[in-house]
């Protein structure tokens, strides 16, 4: 099983957004979807979660290192931003 | 609640090659991404901007190439403080989290504003040149016979 480390930027916006800390690393661990995004050249995890009281899709996007794995950024997910990215041939199912 | 910071803060992380501009402290509801990896985020106010609003409207000067995919770098390098020149980008609240986007290069955005002042006094003869053709016209002069 890989370390997974945080980028910096991703623990600034734990902080800012109150993100609980262990949250891209469930997602992470615990995703069934992973993608590559085409366009940002990164690696895309989405799961379902309750989150703030309301059961949200969550993405992050990472890199995998041989290793270790690094979380850059989390956000909230739209489902008809997903779709829309599958559809356009942006994200590739892995 | 979310908390509008009195100054926004810029933070450039180069490991990531991430540039993240924060505008307001607390929960983000969604985002939108207005060109590839440039994200920006909102919160569940209506798509109040949580992200970029004030030093969208202010007279910060941001961002970017005129075309082309955005890199944390050189965004971060056109917002350090004392760089002339760049571009803006305006970004507007619209209908169900529209976004309206548009850049302005500020250096033309200066001489079109003082070309404009000093060209007032022919305004008189520029809009009677233009409306000259039109004058036989109904659809413009209805009242005329």
């Amino acid at each position: 099983m890989k370390k997974v480390v945080y980028a910096g930027h991703l623990k600034l916006r734990l902080a800012i957004r109150n993100i609980p800390f262990e949250i891209p690393e469930k997602i992470y661990r615990e995703a069934l979807e992973h993608y590559y995004d085409r366009d940002t050249d990164h690696k895309i995890a989405t799961k379902s979660l309750r989150f703030r009281e309301k059961t949200k899709e969550v993405m992050i996007a990472y890199d995998e290192f041989p290793d270790r794995v690094e979380i850059i950024t989390i956000h909230p997910l739209k489902s008809k931003q997903k779709q829309q990215r599958i559809e356009n041939g942006r994200w590739k199912r892995l | 609640m979310n908390e509008r910071l009195k100054k926004p803060f810029v933070n450039y992380d180069p490991d990531s090659d991430v540039l993240y501009i924060v505008a307001q402290e607390g929960e983000e509801e969604e985002f939108v991404e207005i060109a590839p990896g440039v994200n920006v985020e909102l919160d569940a106010e209506g798509g109040r901007f949580v992200l970029f609003d004030r030093v969208l409207t202010g007279d910060c000067r941001i961002f970017k190439k005129e075309s082309g995919k955005v890199e944390g770098e050189h965004v971060y390098n056109a917002l350090h403080p004392g760089k002339e020149g760049g571009n803006i980008w305006l970004i507007e609240e619209g209908g169900d989290y529209d976004l309206t986007l548009e850049y302005r290069g500020m250096d033309r955005l200066m001489v079109l504003r003082w070309a404009s002042l000093a060209a007032m006094p022919l305004y008189p003869i520029l809009v009677t040149l233009d409306l000259w053709p039109l004058r036989k016209s109904r659809r413009y002069f209805p009242h005329l016979q």
